[in-house]
């Protein structure tokens, strides 16, 4: 694995979240899973710096996660254009 | 900038500048947070404000809810030892938490004044944070802060309109 010291930044974000979950509120769930997909997909991008599908899968969740506490039905959208997204990738 | 203003203006901040934020400065904090109301005047609260940026990182690292890469980790803690001998069993079933939510708007306020932005807390892995700063059992961590100089305007939060949550008197069952 290229980028061992971000692995173990993700391993441990997503452990941390794991352990915290539990008495969050229901929508950190999803918000803690999209945060770690973000991060996977930076690790994959360092791998393949000219993939365009995924930097526009980054820069669509960066713009869409903090809408958890303010606007939930943009959030979730924000999920289902991710998934879709994810079809550009295979 | 007076009070009114500071409450208006007041938002979470989640992205920083790298700047490092001086310690006279975060001394000033901690003398507001200091001066907070407190129950039954205990003042059991320390105010742990971490700043190697070694140590700040670790932090960072075990807390989900901080983001923006903040300079300064501000850990609210409660002296739990000193609380039951001088308190009661409410103090520790709230007291102590509210003693340090008081503590922390009034630090959060001041930063403002001071131009620094923060964002405070409660996601983070308690028994990390703990073995990270060698916090003794007796002590109780309320919450994170985090502390820095904004990158960028913050986002407007949702809320709920003032009509919608003011009573007078008694409750009105239709709004």
């Amino acid at each position: 694995m290229k980028n061992k010291e971000a692995s173990l930044e993700l391993l441990i974000y997503m452990i941390t979240s794991a352990a915290g979950l539990a008495n969050e509120p229901r929508i950190y769930g999803p918000l803690r899973l999209i945060e770690a997909s973000q991060r996977l997909c930076q690790l994959l991008l360092e791998e393949s710096p000219e993939n365009q599908d995924l930097k526009d899968l980054i820069t669509l969740i960066e713009e869409g996660k903090h809408k958890c506490t303010s606007d939930e039905p943009a959030f979730y959208q924000m999920l289902q254009d991710s998934a879709a997204k994810l079809v550009d990738l295979i | 900038m007076n009070v009114t203003e500071a409450i208006q203006s007041r938002r979470s901040i989640r992205k920083f500048k790298d700047t490092p934020v001086p310690e006279d400065l975060l001394r000033r904090l901690a003398d507001a947070g200091r001066l907070a109301p407190s129950a039954s005047n205990l003042q059991a609260w320390h105010f742990i404000f971490v700043t190697d940026p070694k140590l700040v990182a670790k932090v960072d690292l075990f807390s989900p809810g901080l983001s923006g890469h903040p300079p300064v980790i501000l850990v609210i803690c409660s002296d739990m030892e000193y609380a039951l001998e001088h308190g009661s069993r409410n103090s520790e079933i709230y007291g102590c938490m509210m003693d340090a939510s008081m503590a922390a708007e009034n630090i959060m306020l001041s930063a403002l004044e001071e131009g620094l932005g923060t964002c405070a807390i409660k996601s983070y892995t308690d028994a990390a944070i703990r073995k990270l700063l060698r916090l003794p059992n007796t002590y109780r961590i309320e919450m994170l802060m985090s502390i820095g100089y904004p990158e960028g305007a913050p986002r407007d939060p949702r809320r709920i309109r003032l009509e919608q949550i003011i009573h007078f008197n008694q409750w009105e069952e239709e709004k």
